[in-house]
């Protein structure tokens, strides 16, 4: 199989990622040791375990999602392309969430021993790890906003309304569409809803013409009246690094 | 005060033991000390946040407010955490900082920090782990409103806050001084405030935890972690936060690389 280059890297030039320093894209090709391909369906981090690559998402989509005491599923956030996951596993020693594939995946793989030379070498490369890490945990926070304080009509609008957003900003919105390989259940483990009220939900959405959801992809209407709905201001997607 | 009796130092020497010269940098970064009133508004949401401070006494709560007048408190801070940290990358911050009580805080220039990481890589990666400890606990705060019920969501919450205020010294097996309203569990746990008092009553009257007059007693800690399903190894003794701090060190060669830099 072929590789990609650095260089010939597809995201690295979009508007929500921070441009590479020439130094540092050199850098990036020989932090890079390879590539992964897997299936849908996969899980590639498994929570309570280590692992010894952190990746890029170079093409593709998932979920990261934890198992609660009573079996019950959350998943915290969605895997989109040029997201860094694997991180906390190498910090605390193992993954607090586990990630799996809704879609075929090509990742970039790193060595977490060579995170070291990274922090020594780098480090305003480090400093972007935290950076990325804060993006994550910004937008945890306003997750927790929107389980706290929308109702499902608002929830869903609002996911919906993100997704939307941060796949146009990797360029894979197209014919008035971006994919949304996820499954309902997803969405309702996202959202702290039941399947059957997320059903409804986006029943309704459809039926007032706001959205179009059918073989994994996604169409919004008026995505003013959406974002509207959702009570959220369209902004792009908080500018982040690539790992 | 000796830096390393600071809580934010307590915290990160759990995680490395800090060397002396670690130490040295960690205090230089303590200098500039400052003092809030409780409810003064330490950063704003919706503007640029250019100060992070470490909490060194007192409490406080990061907040997001929604256009229609909502107030979720995203997390409450407690002596050696972070305040702001994470805006300070932003253009913006998404979020409020409030403090609770009357506050005592280092204020943090991301230029220093910055600077300090270059310094001192190991220190670095400690506050890498606190953050990551962070941004764990966010996630099972996430994950409590959106798949626990809420009497279990509570006593989670209240063995959560317990384990973080036992890693600065500031709880123990029996509990620990809280100086949060009704208000703010209610803001935090997405119930109305009438909720949160029915709740509490329900795990008062079952004699697993009370949360009266400013203090949360644990009145029977087995059956409260049983009924929350609550991680044990968060209660550890001997080293607070054992799951947190990798245990698979063995086979963790980065770590390994760490603590022998």
């Amino acid at each position: 199989m072929t590789r990609t280059a650095c260089q010939a890297c597809p995201l690295r030039n979009r508007e929500i990622f921070v441009p590479f320093s020439a130094d540092e894209l050199a850098f990036m090709q020989t932090f890079k040791t390879g590539e992964l391909v897997v299936d849908a369906g996969t899980t590639i981090l498994l929570e309570g375990s280590a692992s010894p690559q952190l990746y890029t998402v170079l093409s593709g989509m998932g979920t990261r999602s934890k198992t609660l005491e009573n079996g019950r599923r959350q998943v915290i956030n969605f895997l989109f392309p040029g997201d860094f996951t694997g991180l906390q596993s190498s910090i605390m020693g193992e993954m607090k969430h586990s990630v799996e594939t809704s879609t075929r995946m090509t990742l970039c793989a790193f060595r977490r021993e060579d995170l070291w030379s990274l922090f020594k070498s780098h480090p305003e490369r480090a400093y972007d790890l935290t950076w990325i890490a804060a993006v994550e945990e910004h937008f945890l926070g306003e997750t927790i906003a929107s389980l706290g304080q929308r109702d499902a009509t608002q929830r869903v609008s609002w996911a919906l309304v993100r997704i939307h957003e941060r796949l146009r900003a990797v360029g894979l919105f197209t014919g008035g569409t971006v994919p949304l390989p996820f499954r309902q259940q997803d969405l309702a483990d996202a959202l702290g809803l039941s399947l059957v009220h997320t059903n409804k939900t986006l029943q309704a959405l459809r039926a007032q013409n706001l959205i179009q959801w059918s073989d994994g992809r996604l169409a919004i209407k008026n995505l003013k009246a959406m974002a509207d709905l959702a009570i959220v201001d369209l902004e792009l997607p908080e500018k982040r690094p690539l790992m | 005060m000796e830096v390393l009796d600071s809580p934010f130092a307590r915290k990160l020497n759990t995680y490395l033991a800090l060397s002396a010269g670690e130490r040295k940098v960690l205090s230089e970064l303590h200098r500039r000390r400052r003092r809030f009133p409780a409810g003064d508004g330490m950063v704003r949401q919706g503007y640029p946040n250019r100060t992070a401070y470490v909490l060194a006494e007192g409490w406080a709560c990061s907040y997001i407010l929604l256009p229609d007048g909502g107030r979720q408190i995203v997390d409450f801070q407690i002596p050696g955490d972070f305040l702001g940290l994470r805006s300070v990358l932003f253009a913006k911050s998404n979020q409020a900082v409030e403090p609770i009580t009357v506050v005592q805080a280092s204020e943090i220039i991301a230029s220093d920090l910055m600077a300090a990481f270059v310094e001192t890589p190991r220190l670095f990666t400690a506050v890498m782990w606190a953050a990551a400890c962070d941004e764990s606990m966010l996630a099972d705060h996430l994950a409590g409103l959106g798949r626990r019920h809420s009497s279990v969501r509570m006593a989670h919450f209240l063995l959560v806050l317990g384990a973080r205020l036992h890693l600065v010294g500031l709880a123990d097996k029996a509990g620990y001084a809280c100086p949060l309203t009704q208000y703010h569990l209610a803001d935090a746990l997405g119930l109305s405030a009438v909720h949160v008092n029915r709740v509490l009553r329900e795990l008062r009257e079952t004699g697993l935890v009370t949360f009266q007059n400013g203090r949360v007693t644990y009145d029977d800690l087995d059956e409260l972690v049983a009924f929350a399903g609550f991680d044990r190894d968060y209660l550890d003794d001997r080293a607070p936060h054992p799951r947190l701090i990798a245990s698979s060190g063995a086979a963790n060669v980065w770590l390994r690389h760490l603590r022998e830099a």
